[in-house]
């Protein structure tokens, strides 16, 4: 009965421990977080002519996570819906994925010839970009 | 005679364990039902050896459980067309997300962390991979792993 209170202090211990692991953990996750806002695409309609574009060269945007995308040279990306944001692409090249705090597909969003951020599908969700990139357009169709 | 029914047990774990490992992703090429329309596939796979003492956990689409990881396994799962968020860890957030057209498939590869020749496993992580003939060909010695999900597909 004497080792009682030894106990409780290490049972309070381990809960201290838990506590300290799963708040790094948050911790680090949030490292890789960026903010989204929630959004519905308006997909184009299938009467509208197909639009695509084609980079000349690569495009390297900065994430507000302090990670970088870098768009191939000769990718092309199709326009499949719009947001208030710009007009969204979608990548012909195969899965183009962006990684926070998980990987998730993306689209490109762009305006005026500049890419604006990313829209995730699978998030429903717009990650604007802190510093907008001039897209170098080879192709328009 | 001891280490004699040491081995007769061991044997009888051994067929025993045999009948619960499902058939390899190649030998069911063919056999797998198809897409009902509208819907896509999405795979979840972990291509590691299957001694891997890696903790199973549970596989969540949209919130929704689905299954449960298993080295050197696979499974999948039919959906509806459209916007899927993949995680193992419903609190953090961590996982894939992605779009599933109709007739899609997605493959998602699942891998534990292992810490050098200890064989200790941490957590989970988990890739989208593409192009489909890559993820094809990392399942390719993978068991099915029907009971990983109560969306098992009838007769496999």
């Amino acid at each position: 009965m004497a080792s009682l209170p030894f106990h409780k202090f290490q049972g309070w211990t381990r809960a201290g421990r838990a506590l300290l692991l799963t708040s790094s953990m948050l911790a680090l996750s949030a490292c890789m977080s960026v903010s989204t806002q929630k959004v519905g695409m308006v997909p184009v309609a299938a009467a509208d002519p197909v639009y695509t574009i084609q980079l000349s060269r690569i495009a390297i945007a900065a994430l507000p996570n302090d990670s970088s995308v870098t768009l191939p040279a000769g990718s092309q990306w199709r326009r499949v819906g719009a947001l208030p944001q710009g007009d969204v692409y979608r990548s012909m090249n195969g899965l183009f994925t962006i990684q926070t705090r998980r990987q998730g597909e993306a689209y490109l969003v762009a305006s005026s010839g500049k890419l604006l951020g990313f829209y995730l599908p699978g998030e429903s969700a717009f990650m604007p970009l802190s510093r907008p990139v001039t897209l170098p357009v080879e192709m328009r169709q | 005679m001891k280490s004699w029914l040491k081995g007769v047990a061991a044997a009888a774990i051994a067929v025993v364990l045999a009948g619960c490992a499902g058939p390899k992703y190649d030998a069911l090429h063919g056999q797998l039902p198809p897409i009902a329309e509208g819907k896509g596939r999405i795979y979840f796979y972990q291509p590691q050896p299957t001694n891997l003492a890696a903790a199973q956990q549970k596989l969540r689409v949209n919130n929704e459980v689905v299954g449960r990881n298993k080295p050197g396994s696979f499974f999948f799962v039919d959906r509806p067309a459209g916007s899927y968020v993949v995680t193992n860890l419903y609190w953090t957030g961590d996982g894939v997300s992605f779009m599933l057209d109709p007739g899609q498939t997605r493959y998602v590869r699942v891998m534990a962390e292992v810490y050098g020749a200890t064989g200790a496993v941490g957590k989970l992580s988990m890739q989208l991979v593409d192009p489909a003939e890559l993820a094809e060909n990392e399942m390719r010695g993978l068991r099915y792993w029907g009971a990983a999900s109560p969306e098992r597909a009838p007769g496999l």
